[in-house]
């Protein structure tokens, strides 16, 4: 998997039948819960070892500015593999982790999903939009909104996370970390 | 409000009033006296390489745009129209032949000279109008290799005197050789809820925090070399004109080595022979060493990721973070690219070190709410090695040893400075012996 592929998603193929779309909802969803959870063991598990995870920067362009505003070699937010994913969990088992100490509480709430064909017959191109949620210690809060661009494969009778783009709304985060995933 | 701020700070003995982290006065008082009079960064020179290049950014809370124009020349002027106040440019970055308000059309070059209004004749009868008196405002621009700074101050001595000494320690990074730096496409920009004294306070000369805060991090990266190793064995601190930078001579690397790419930690050690030359063994090793550094009041840099950020103060209790990935142009685009994922994965909002620094401040800030904690004092008295001499040649106020309160001291020491003084004039430079 590619960020130029992710890049390059935008709903050009055909629906999937009924069938199929509940599969990949039941997915989806299942990922939401275990990342609602904490449950990253799962999450990281079910990843796909080609996996290409990517949120990059938004920026503030004029219309006329024909610059990309998106580019696989601008910084970004997440820009990772399985390696570096599972290299990022090792931060939260160290149990050295103080600032995660309390726990943060979260909710990925996911919508809109649609799903495509694409020209691989066990890949799906799979859109979504997301509400995070978080919310810390005794008042600490913010909330993300973002699209999912991403790609499924389907492994047996699971469908596994390939590739994700996110793309976040706010060009400032406006909140000091993003210390879970989406 | 006259406040002796050194009846707040004493610098000494190394205790710190809390009020300066939360009084609202206070940070009206910091826009004047600091970030209307100090050189500020605001842009390397590779973010506006060409003519019409231009990124839009803060000095205080004043929006500036920084331009390229046809001359060559990099302007730095207020992005706000002198007609009724509103932004010129609503981009963050780009490049445009001209700046044009969107409340009635008054367009600017990128020199910041008014170039013209629609339906300008309403202007020709007008008594004493100008275009040449109503450009946008501009600051004094001058750049170190590189980097680009601005003041608003014109009695501010050149940005060479107040960098001062600290240029000596600065090209460690930006004088590794002739081809120079660049910074990597793509600003970070994030919110924290603090004060922002809290994080450039940390860069200037805290490295006793990462001994603590960043054990879980640091765990993920650096367990196989033995975990985060600091210690006052051949490492320092150094401090000009309230800048500083705190520095280990021995482990090599140890910076670098934290982005857990063995690439980057190679590509460092092939160039130590030719920087040592062109510089010296001590800056060669400050190069990629576990240290941090930082240019008064709130520009801060950490050696061996070279990640450079500012701390724009956004009242009391808020600090927007700009930050951005600096590369020596000479390395290939393969370990370029491998230090925009190495200081994404440490020093970014989702980076494993950076994820709990800005817990840390928020919460010191926003303890100060309570009026009986407000006025309790803070304790930067850290001092191990009084008395030992630095055996080395450096410039600056030099201690021994980088797990050491002496930066932030001499950082609060300066702000004091500035706050008392009535103007430039009441505000000492470090004699320049470099």
């Amino acid at each position: 998997m590619t960020k130029e592929q992710l890049l390059a998603l935008e709903c050009k193929g055909e629906h999937v039948d009924l069938q199929t779309y509940f599969n990949v909802q039941r997915f989806v969803n299942r990922e939401a819960n275990w990342l609602n959870h904490e449950l990253l063991n799962e999450w990281s598990e079910s990843l796909e070892d080609d996996l290409v995870y990517w949120i990059p920067l938004r920026e503030n362009r004029l219309r006329r500015d024909k610059t990309p505003e998106l580019s696989p070699s601008y910084v970004s937010m997440f820009d990772e593999d399985k390696g570096s994913i599972m290299m990022r969990l090792k931060r939260n088992d160290s149990g050295m982790c103080w600032t995660e100490d309390p726990p943060t509480r979260q909710v990925m709430s996911v919508s809109n999903l649609e799903v495509f064909h694409t020209d691989k017959a066990d890949e799906f191109e799979v859109h979504t939009v997301f509400t995070l949620y978080r919310s810390r210690f005794e008042r600490d809060d913010s909330t993300i909104m973002g699209r999912r661009k991403d790609i499924w494969r389907k492994v047996g009778t699971e469908y596994r996370l390939a590739g994700r783009l996110v793309l976040l709304q706010q060009s400032t985060l406006l909140t000091k970390n993003l210390n879970v995933f989406m | 409000m006259s406040i002796n701020f050194k009846s707040l700070i004493d610098h000494e003995k190394g205790i710190v009033d809390r009020r300066i982290f939360w009084d609202k006065e206070i940070y009206q008082q910091e826009l004047k006296q600091i970030f209307a009079r100090c050189w500020h960064f605001v842009a390397h020179e590779s973010q506006v390489k060409t003519f019409g290049d231009f990124i839009t950014t803060y000095i205080g809370e004043d929006a500036v745009i920084v331009a390229r124009a046809k001359d060559g020349s990099i302007n730095v002027m207020l992005n706000s129209c002198p007609h009724r106040g509103n932004k010129v440019c609503f981009a963050g970055e780009g490049k445009i032949r001209s700046f044009v308000c969107n409340y009635h059309g008054w367009a600017f070059g990128l020199d910041g000279k008014l170039n013209g209004m629609p339906n300008n004749e309403l202007y020709d009868d007008t008594e004493g109008f100008k275009k040449e008196d109503w450009g946008l405002h501009k600051a004094r621009v001058e750049s170190y290799k590189g980097l680009v700074f601005a003041t608003f101050d014109p009695e501010a001595p050149s940005l060479g005197d107040y960098l001062g000494d600290f240029r000596w320690y600065l090209d460690a990074i930006l004088d590794i050789d002739e081809q120079g730096t660049e910074f990597l496409p793509g600003t970070t920009r994030s919110v924290m809820q603090c004060n922002w004294k809290f994080p450039a306070d940390n860069f200037v000369g805290d490295i006793y925090h990462a001994l603590w805060t960043h054990l879980g991090g640091g765990e993920a990266t650096l367990k196989e070399y033995g975990g985060i190793v600091v210690s006052n064995e051949n490492s320092y601190q150094a401090s000009v004109n309230g800048h500083g930078w705190e520095f280990s001579l021995g482990n090599n690397f140890g910076n670098a080595a934290t982005m857990g790419d063995k690439d980057i930690v190679k590509y460092l050690r092939s160039r130590e022979e030719e920087i040592s030359k062109r510089l010296g063994s001590i800056r060669a090793k400050m190069w990629g060493s576990v240290a941090s550094g930082a240019i008064f009041p709130n520009f801060a840099f950490l050696p061996g990721y070279f990640t450079f950020r500012t701390f724009l103060p956004k009242g009391p209790m808020e600090t927007e973070l700009h930050s951005w990935t600096l590369v020596p142009k000479e390395a290939s685009d393969e370990i370029k690219d491998k230090w925009r994922l190495g200081t994404m994965r440490t020093f970014s909002p989702s980076g494993i070190l950076e994820m709990d620094d800005g817990e840390n401040w928020e919460h010191a800030t926003a303890a100060n709410a309570g009026y009986v904690t407000r006025h309790q004092k803070l304790c930067y008295s850290m001092n191990p090695t009084k008395g030992q001499t630095v055996p080395l040649d450096m410039p600056g106020e030099t201690v021994v040893g980088q797990l050491n309160d002496s930066n932030q001291r001499l950082f609060f020491k300066r702000y004091a400075e500035f706050m008392d003084a009535a103007s430039w004039a009441d505000i000492p430079l470090a004699p320049i012996t470099k």
